[in-house]
């Protein structure tokens, strides 16, 4: 049976570290990692009568996209699927119909690190994610660095001994 | 001949030629059509003249005797001619005859009454028939107005023509400057660039219009000109970098060899080694000549380069000149494939590349951890190389490429300033890309990236 992982993001590399971690607790079994990131559902008829869904794609820093497809290459035989998808709404009824869709077995989340809104329409979901009640797994940061994109990918200096 | 007055002369040319066809056009139809008013009051007149002239009744021709000097205006030299058709042939030679012109006389005769113009001088005849015979009354007069108002009319064309002509050519002036502005700012802007200023470039305006084009093309040229003359430039002083550390080895080796007797084996192993220095030396030295002769002939080799093995052969080299380096291959983002992985391009030349980053992370990163990841996208092999060390001051970023350029933090360390634009020279020769994000005294991150 293949393990469904829900990872939010706020569309930078760092926030991707958690796959690291989801695929080394796979213990050898394949999983479906749902990357997402909450954005604001419009709440105006003309907001939601033109609104373009293929719009916040093409905002996507490409260093993440690239991130993205980094990790697929590293975890070709343990990643199954792993998809990016734009969310619109965070309420709390709305991630948990979502969850329970796709059969999202554990939430995985940055510890210490501050989930910022990238998109003028962005709305974090880290609260609502915490209040559904979906086993969610705290990793740890991997290599601090102030300076680098792709650095806070790589795992921490003691991992690497 | 400057284009610009070509463009004014031309665009005045095309603007007047419509001008001078319109207003030929306006005078001409202003003088054919527009007085044929004239032709009814002269006929009206010749009526009124055979009234006076041969009506029965005397009493009516004294009242429009009456009538026409009462109430119409004389007109300018107009003259009365009763003629009797019959005797036409007799007035042949008169004035008024040529004036007139046969055509007026044979329409008269034709359709009993007939029109006709000799400059401003209008005719107007019908034919009467009385009891003395058929006459031809034919009314004559000058038309003054029609003349004053042509001469005014030519007059406003003339000097509505010139005007236009000086307005058209102060447009078409400021319309060609317009035009060509961009195009002068180019030239300016390469003029300025000389040879110590190959870097810099054009500004290109947003959208896809011919000048975008020409600015892109210029840059894409200055680059290509910039990596060839780098290329040339720093040839000796990158084979000089390079070659110091075998040659070093080779030096030491023979020296330490030659200080006092030894045995055959000692002898041996010297040599071998000497010949490992040499051959890493040759393989250098053909690397750079291919360098320095695929930028300038576009002739680069292509072979598949084993992803593994370049990035062993990097750390080699790093370790053989700083053995103390603690650079570790990071595995984070290691394909699982990575066996499989290649890129085409030229080993040695990668490998260069390679090392040149990683030197000099070693070289300023002291003691603290040198870590050198590979990963792989859709499309590109991707190498970082990250470091803790004393990193790049912001406002020398931009310069980090430069050829003998070092950095405001360097000072102290010994180099070159020629690895960096030696390694963007083969990343660029090969149509990948080199990054670099740094903060001063927390770290560099070097992201290079070859096309799969």
């Amino acid at each position: 049976m293949k393990k469904n992982i829900l990872l939010p993001t706020d569309l930078t590399v760092t926030s991707l570290y958690p796959i690291h971690e989801i695929c080394k607790n796979a213990g050898g079994e394949q999983c479906n990692i749902y990357i997402i990131h909450t954005l604001d559902l419009p709440t105006g008829i003309m907001d939601l009568l033109f609104l373009q869904e293929r719009k916040p794609y093409k905002m996507l820093p490409p260093s993440f996209l690239e991130a993205i497809e980094m990790l697929r290459k590293k975890y070709a035989s343990i990643i199954h699927l792993l998809s990016f998808e734009f969310l619109y709404g965070n309420s709390r009824a709305y991630l948990r119909h979502y969850m329970q869709g796709r059969n999202i077995q554990s939430v995985y989340l940055l510890e210490d690190h501050v989930y910022e809104n990238r998109l003028p329409q962005s709305v974090s979901c880290i609260r609502t994610l915490r209040k559904c009640k979906v086993p969610i797994v705290y990793v740890e940061k991997g290599r601090q660095n102030e300076v680098g994109v792709l650095t806070t990918l790589l795992y921490k200096e003691k991992m690497l001994a | 001949m400057k284009i610009q007055l070509k463009i004014t002369l031309l665009f005045t040319l095309l603007c007047l030629s419509v001008i001078v066809m319109l207003s030929t056009a306006i005078y001409y139809f202003a003088n054919e059509k527009a007085f044929q008013d004239f032709y009814t009051r002269l006929e009206l007149r010749a009526v009124v003249a055979s009234k006076i002239n041969f009506d029965i009744n005397e009493q009516s021709q004294d009242a429009y005797e009456k009538l026409r000097r009462q109430h119409l205006q004389r007109l300018p030299e107009e003259e009365e001619y009763l003629i009797r058709t019959d005797t036409l042939d007799r007035i042949r030679n008169t004035v008024l005859y040529k004036t007139a012109g046969k055509k007026f006389f044979a329409d008269a005769q034709k359709d009993g009454k007939a029109v006709s113009r000799h400059h401003f001088q209008f005719f107007a005849g019908i034919v009467h028939s009385a009891r003395q015979g058929e006459y031809l009354i034919i009314v004559s007069a000058v038309h003054s107005y029609a003349q004053n108002f042509l001469l005014n009319l030519f007059r406003i064309l003339v000097t509505a023509c010139i005007i236009s002509t000086i307005v058209l050519f102060s447009i078409g002036l400021l319309f060609s400057r317009q035009v060509l502005s961009p195009i002068r700012n180019i030239a300016k802007r390469v003029t300025n660039i000389s040879v110590t200023s190959l870097h810099e470039r054009l500004e290109v305006r947003s959208g896809k219009d011919e000048i975008s084009f020409l600015a892109t093309t210029f840059n894409d040229m200055l680059s290509r000109l910039e990596t060839a003359f780098e290329t040339q430039n720093n040839f000796v002083s990158n084979a000089s970098h390079e070659l110091n550390t075998p040659l070093t080895a080779i030096i030491g080796e023979a020296d330490l060899s030659l200080a006092r007797q030894r045995d055959p084996e000692e002898y041996r192993e010297a040599l071998r080694i000497i010949m490992s220095e040499a051959e890493k030396l040759k393989a250098i030295t053909s690397g750079l000549l291919e360098l320095a002769q695929s930028s300038f002939h576009g002739t680069l080799v292509y072979e598949q380069v084993g992803v593994d093995e370049l990035v062993h052969n990097s750390l080699q080299v790093v370790w053989n000149v700083y053995p103390k380096c603690p650079v570790k291959l990071d595995l984070s983002l290691r394909p699982e494939v990575s066996r499989e992985l290649t890129i085409r391009g030229n080993a040695q030349l990668f490998e260069l590349a390679l090392s040149n980053v990683l030197l000099n992370a070693c070289k300023y990163s002291g003691e603290k951890l040198v870590a050198f990841a590979v990963a792989a996208s859709k499309t590109h092999v991707i190498f970082i190389i990250s470091d803790q060390g004393i990193g790049i001051p912001s406002a020398d970023l931009k310069h980090i490429f430069d050829p003998f350029f070092r950095a405001s933090n360097v000072k102290n360390t010994r180099g070159y300033g020629i690895g960096l634009p030696l390694a963007r020279n083969i990343v660029n020769l090969y149509k990948g890309s080199i990054e670099i994000h740094s903060k001063e005294n927390i770290g560099t991150e070097v992201i290079i990236k070859f096309p799969l």
